[in-house]
């Protein structure tokens, strides 16, 4: 007879626990901040394509956690993302968050909510070598945050400090490349980027440090369940090495601001032709900070994507 | 009993019959196609060949790169039109080959 349904992914011959694979096609996003847009690393970016015309969708959600010995400073953000692939070496990414802040002092608590700075960037593939169950890909991105969430909210205190404004109130540019090397087996993705803050200026005072960040990420193909159809579980472990400038008040760098952090995400991701569910956590494992700065405790991510 | 043993023959030869003539018109299509690796990357290029009128079912084999059409007969394929097809998703598309009939892959 006829073969099955249509959609049906069939890995011949692979049998679960010693195949591989690596994981569609999406988009993580990107940047600094390390918020995704398209997919295989959860934590940055991937090179694998968004095809002509074609759509992936993205909402994740992030905690975020830093402290010193008399702050503590905690994050609640959702980050809605969408690509579009004009061909299928251009996509086009727009990541829109939304954050709760809440700074913890000896004095109370200072809280601001809101929808945070939107960002733009386009990915180019400038380099592939396709091979059956492979592919070697570089792709730069270029793109910029605007300034579209709010940064003169304020408590009973006066104006909330910066860390804690749902936005910049400045453009930032950011640019980058990202690698990929993926198999029916398993994946790597590496990223280099580096983000200018307040390159329009400061806002209210202040200029934040401009950022360089190392990335990379290894997917290895745990399992194929079968009792939800075609699907794949990844095991996967990713580490982040980021540099950030002192900031600037008033033209002054802050002493106790900037620093370098590197950090390792242990991570599962659920596979499906048409949706991946995704979660990992990122634990500081080395962090070189300037003076008093706020030092990462853990952040926690949580997404789905939809390829359309 | 010999009525009945007419009745088994003539139910039994039109099944044949009819299932042989169903078969009549499919061609099984066994696509070639670099670089994919993920589940996504397999479900962008089977919503496109699914969307081409004629195909009824496609599967698709990773591992070997291999992406299995059954279609009815009147659905042609042509080298230069696959080409675009894969490279507009970000692959390479590499050969096709067919076979009459979507019964053995």
């Amino acid at each position: 007879m006829t073969l099955s349904a249509s959609h049906t992914l069939r890995l011949l011959n692979a049998a679960p626990f010693y195949s591989t694979l690596l994981l569609g096609a999406l988009l993580s996003g990107a940047l600094p901040s390390g918020d995704s847009a398209q997919a295989a690393a959860i934590t940055f970016n991937t090179a694998l394509p968004v095809g002509r015309n074609h759509q992936i969708a993205r909402v994740q959600y992030i905690y975020d956690k830093a402290s010193s010995p008399n702050l503590e400073r905690t994050a609640n953000n959702a980050l809605g993302v969408l690509a579009y692939g004009v061909t299928s070496r251009l996509a086009l990414f727009g990541i829109l968050p939304y954050a709760n802040k809440q700074l913890q002092t000896p004095a109370g608590t200072r809280e601001a909510s809101g929808f945070g700075d939107a960002r733009f960037f386009a990915r180019y593939t400038l380099f592939q070598q396709n091979a059956p169950g492979k592919t070697l890909r570089f792709a730069p991105f270029v793109g910029v945050e605007a300034p579209t969430g709010k940064h003169d909210e304020h408590d009973d205190d006066g104006l909330l400090p910066p860390s804690l404004q749902p936005g910049s109130g400045a453009w930032d540019v950011f640019g980058g490349i990202v690698a990929t090397y993926a198999t029916t087996r398993w994946q790597n993705d590496t990223q280099i980027s580096y983000r200018a803050n307040n390159v329009s200026g400061a806002v209210n005072g202040f200029e934040a440090g401009n950022v360089y960040r190392a990335d990379t990420s290894l997917q290895y193909r745990l399992a194929q369940p079968e009792f939800q159809g075609p699907a794949f579980l990844f095991g996967v472990l990713e580490a982040n090495l980021i540099y950030q400038d002192r900031n600037e008040k008033l033209g002054i760098r802050d002493p106790n601001s900037g620093g370098t952090t590197l950090m390792l995400a242990p991570g599962l991701q659920y596979a499906t032709l048409r949706w991946i569910a995704e979660t990992a956590v990122q634990i500081p494992v080395a962090q070189n900070l300037n003076g008093t700065a706020l030092e990462k405790d853990v952040t926690v991510r949580a997404s789905v994507r939809i390829n359309f | 009993m010999r009525k009945s043993m007419k009745i088994i023959l003539s139910t039994a030869t039109s099944l044949v019959l009819s299932s042989t003539l169903a078969l009549a018109g499919e061609v099984t299509y066994d696509i070639r196609v670099d670089g994919m690796t993920c589940p996504f990357c397999v479900a962008t290029s089977e919503k496109v060949l699914t969307g081409i009128d004629g195909v009824m079912s496609v599967s698709t084999d990773l591992d070997k790169g291999q992406i299995t059409v059954c279609a009815d007969d009147k659905v042609t394929f042509t080298d230069a039109q696959l080409e675009k097809m894969f490279l507009d998703r970000g692959f390479t598309y590499r050969s096709i080959t067919s076979h009459e009939g979507c019964g053995a892959t």
